[in-house]
């Protein structure tokens, strides 16, 4: 079930929120499993058993640690069992062909035959949830929070239907607290939650998909094209990738909050940010924080030297990488961000010295602009090597973007014929104007909170507003694929 | 007190966000006139003014005109069809239309018997069912004319329609415009050219003595159609139109199952295939050379024999005259209109102008040497009341007024007139007319332009173009 689809807006959601407000509160687990079930069961109902599988496994192992806390032998091994029982799991749903394909490239260099490749879909959500059940694992072990001993309400947890398909990765402490202190549905949480899953509609449907128009044209034939086309797709990709994401995550705290949770934002308006190592502190949130808590911190973090410091952000950027998927890209794509982490790292005092010599005010709002410009950039290029099918085509984007003997495509009706000019390019630079205005107010003024100060009529045109241009303007109707969100498959 | 006020501001909201959002919805609906418009056109009608209520398909919407039957016999009558409608959209159409409506006789087109699927095409599910008002009639006529998964879609309308935001021009708005609406009758009769098909037989129609059954969907609410006719105690009329011979041999098995459903009923059945040439029809002079349809001609004459039977067999009364009845009168002149502004061939297109009053406005651009081609054209012109021959002045623009009396103008760069209180613009610059601004036609290098207003509607039907090149044949530029 898609967030955007007939069945979930019509029918899950209103019946789904009517049900789980009138329940008694100390029930509401049960019903929000119910619900889990449902929602992830319309997608595929094969893979709930593996679902139950991670659960159980993440409850048992949980207990296990609890109880045997003060061995810590026992409780370590418990830990190591389960966590290595998780990744087990999404080894081989994820990676074993990747593994396999390696395996096989070694055995042609020696003239041996292949292995063959294992037929095995990938499971929706399998990395979201599975670094969820890991995280409330590790929580226990680190005594942040007790164990669960309800199976119920930790499925409840781990399926929340929210989060389960794209994330966010969620807590499990601030998760059940939320659960335990809800009371009364209240009109300013509906507000709220409708505001965030408009604003995330919008930024998908309006945006992200007018955008990858444009992008998967491009990419579909990178051969055809070169100089500014590529230019604008390496750059088109940037915004597609932020709108569709950040969209999914505002539609999933929008409908989370609904039913009276208020998740942790998973995009912080990261391309406003004037380094890399910012960068990823509001570019998703979640697994990068999961992985600075569970992974970096765990490796020695910066505790143990400056060389040790740059090969943890390394790994940390490499498994990121690999988090999205088998393929060699992501891989290459987690590589560049942290040499840009490292590199940053490095140079940072010759470049702050360089700057006084050549007395440059690093305050102005040239430099600052400067800055923002360059990280856009370089993220840019990195995602080249996300969106591409493979390293051959990323370079061939990359060298290709950098022949720049091709300005007339921006005059001669090239750019209305793709949909990036005419009454489509104006419709995508206004959009593009708003998600700029937007992210300047949340930067600025804290966001929703702002407008809830506002007058009832503004907020009603906002509300309006955003609607029609949903309506008239997404990128929706008898073609479009709903389940076509990026994450989704990761 | 807070809580109420809180309440009552939602519902504000919610109502102001639903009347916009029906609106845009009504702007962006594709309006076409096969189905679209002449749902919305009915509900412009005044109440309980409507004494004949047509359904069908095309095969009544095109191959009826609902101006004959108002100018010849009085009979105030509206065609609510649909492009290949089948018989759960007539069903449904006709329990929105008792809605507002008290019919005297309905007349229920046959076409839809020879119909056989579970569903119409894409398109036409949304010309079947978009325009009605959103209601039980709607949501109905939406679940059983379409798949499940169009649903959605068909039901929330913006998925069909919001692409058109491309699309939009001034037109999109003027739909809303009631009074606009009221006078068009919903049939598109007078968009069928003139031009028939070749002789066909009308004998092998009456050979054809098969029955076929109908399909299962088809005649579920065909019975259904007839059932509720029957508990609104409204006279029900099965109708099948004039078809070329192959159409009309083709389906006669279906038809004869629609005979023996209309006896078993008692329903009246007027077959034309049947009735034929005794019935006046010919192929050669009435269908249209699209094969599928009746041209203007045979539209007009289908009315007339349809309307010979309603007016002999029903309590009709002649409205012609009443003053509620008044958008009819402006429904027949906007036909005619219409009609007129879609005549290929020069003959029956001043034939036409002759026989009805506009009012004419020449337009000369450079010289040409008198052929015969010319000189006939002139007496065309002549006819209309032109006096002056064109070709002997120079570059200049003549008009009638409604006293028959010709104004000219002189020539220049531009010519600027103020004709029937409306401003006429002939560039000479750029060789081109403009009505009110608006360019309307592009001059011939040498020849003329005739413009045709009509003074009781206040509005431009039609401009045609006579160049020597093309030994003044019509043109439209």
């Amino acid at each position: 079930m898609n967030f955007l689809s007939y069945i979930f807006l019509w029918a899950f959601m209103p019946l789904g929120l009517l049900l789980y407000w009138l329940f008694p509160r100390t029930k509401r687990a049960y019903l929000l499993l119910a619900l889990n079930i449902v929602f992830y069961g319309y997608y595929s109902r094969r893979f709930l058993l593996l679902l139950l599988v991670c659960v159980l496994l993440a409850w048992a192992g949980a207990l296990f640690i609890e109880r045997h806390r003060a061995s810590h032998l026992l409780a370590k091994a418990a830990l190591a069992g389960t966590l290595g029982a998780g990744f087990t799991l999404l080894f081989v749903f994820k990676y074993l062909n990747f593994v396999i394909n390696g395996l096989n490239a070694a055995l042609r260099a020696v003239h041996m035959g292949a292995l063959p490749l294992v037929e095995l879909a990938l499971p929706l959500g399998i990395s979201f949830y599975m670094f969820t059940a890991c995280a409330y694992v590790l929580d226990v072990y680190f005594d942040r929070l007790p164990a669960e001993k309800n199976p119920a309400r930790l499925a409840a947890f781990v399926t929340f239907f929210p989060t389960i398909t794209s994330g966010p990765i969620q807590r499990a402490p601030g998760w059940f607290r939320q659960l335990d202190a809800q009371t009364a549905l209240r009109f300013s949480r509906l507000k709220k939650a409708a505001l965030m899953f408009l604003w995330g509609a919008f930024l998908k449907m309006v945006l992200a998909d007018r955008l990858a128009m444009f992008v998967d044209q491009v990419y579909a034939n990178v051969a055809d094209h070169h100089g500014f086309i590529l230019l604008l797709a390496v750059f088109g990709y940037s915004i597609q990738i932020y709108a569709d994401f950040s969209g999914y995550s505002l539609m999933a705290l929008g409908v989370a909050c609904a039913f009276g949770f208020d998740l942790p934002e998973n995009f912080r308006q990261p391309y406003l940010e004037s380094s890399i190592a910012s960068f990823w502190r509001c570019w998703h949130i979640s697994l990068t924080s999961w992985f600075r808590d569970y992974l970096y911190i765990p490796l020695g973090g910066n505790r143990k030297g400056q060389v040790r410091k740059y090969i943890n952000i390394f790994i940390v950027f490499l498994v990121s990488g690999l988090w999205h998927g088998e393929h060699v890209t992501f891989l290459v794509w987690g590589g560049v961000h942290g040499l840009y982490q490292i590199v940053g790292g490095l140079t940072r005092k010759k470049r702050d010295a360089l700057y006084k010599k050549l007395n440059i005010d690093c305050k102005s709002f040239s430099f600052r602009l400067g800055q923002r410009v360059v990280v856009f950039v370089l993220v840019s290029v990195a995602w080249v090597f996300f969106r591409a099918q493979s390293l051959r085509q990323a370079m061939a984007v990359l060298s290709g973007a950098l022949r720049l003997d091709n300005p007339w495509v921006l005059f001669d009706g090239t750019l209305e014929a793709m949909g990036l000019a005419g009454r489509e390019g104006a419709i995508l630079f206004f959009s593009l104007m708003t998600l700029l205005l937007v992210s300047l107010v949340q930067r600025s003024k804290r966001g929703f909170a702002w407008l809830e100060k506002q007058g009832g009529l503004f907020q009603g045109l906002l509300y309006g507003g955003l609607l029609v241009a949903i309506l008239v303007y997404g990128i929706y109707g008898p073609d479009y694929v709903p389940s076509a969100f990026i994450y989704a498959g990761f | 007190m807070k809580k109420l006020r809180s309440v009552l501001r939602l519902a504000a909201f919610a109502l102001a966000l639903f009347a916009t959002l029906d609106a845009l919805a009504n702007v962006l609906l594709i309006k076409r006139t096969d189905g679209i418009i002449p749902m919305k056109a009915f509900y412009s009608q005044r109440r309980d003014t409507v004494d004949v209520l047509l359904l069908g398909s095309s095969h009544i919407g095109a191959n009826l005109s609902t101006a004959e039957l108002w100018e010849r016999y009085g009979i105030a009558s509206f065609d609510l069809w649909g492009s290949v409608q089948p018989f759960w959209n007539s069903y449904y159409n006709l329990k929105e239309a008792l809605k507002t409506q008290s019919p005297r006789v309905v007349v229920l087109e046959m076409l839809a018997a020879t119909m056989d699927w579970e569903y119409s095409d894409d398109a036409r599910q949304i010309v079947n069912t978009e325009a009605m008002h959103m209601s039980l009639n709607k949501v109905q006529n939406i679940l059983v004319s379409a798949p499940p998964e169009r649903w959605g879609d068909l039901l929330t309308v913006f998925p069909v329609v919001h692409t058109r935001y491309n699309e939009i021009t001034q037109d999109d708005f003027q739909y809303s415009d009631r009074q606009r609406m009221a006078s068009d009758k919903g049939d598109i009769s007078k968009l069928y050219s003139l031009s028939g098909l070749g002789p066909g037989d009308d004998a092998a129609v009456r050979q054809v003595a098969d029955v076929c059954p109908l399909p299962a969907k088809q005649e579920k609410y065909l019975r259904k159609i007839v059932e509720l006719c029957r508990q609104k105690d409204l006279p029900l009329l099965f109708l099948t139109t004039y078809s070329s011979q192959g159409g009309r041999v083709g389906a006669q098995p279906a038809y004869n199952r629609v005979q023996q459903i209309a006896d078993e009923y008692g329903i009246p059945y007027l077959n034309a295939n049947l009735a034929g040439e005794d019935a006046g029809f010919e192929q050669a002079k009435h269908i249209c050379d699209d094969g599928d349809h009746l041209n203007y001609m045979g539209a007009r004459h289908m009315a007339d024999w349809l309307g010979a039977y309603l007016k002999e067999h029903y309590d009709l009364p002649d409205r012609r005259g009443d003053p509620d009845f008044q958008s009819w009168d402006e429904g027949a002149r906007l036909d005619e209109n219409a009609f007129i502004a879609s005549i290929p061939e020069r003959g029956a297109y001043f034939a036409e102008l002759t026989a009805h009053r506009y009012l004419y406005c020449l337009i000369r651009n450079n010289d040409w040497e008198p052929t015969p081609a010319y000189n006939a054209l002139w007496e065309d012109l002549t006819a209309l009341g032109f006096g002056t021959d064109p070709n002997t002045s120079a570059d200049c623009v003549f008009a009638l007024d409604a006293d028959g009396g010709q104004r000219t103008w002189e020539p220049g760069a531009n010519v600027a007139c103020e004709v029937w209180g409306q401003a006429l613009n002939a560039s000479y610059e750029t060789q081109e007319l403009l009505f009110n601004g608006r360019v309307v036609a592009h001059m011939p290098q040498r020849g003329l332009m005739l413009v045709v207003y009509d003074p009781l509607q206040q509005t431009l039907v039609d401009v045609t173009v006579y160049a020597a090149e093309t030994e003044f044949a019509l043109t439209r530029i």
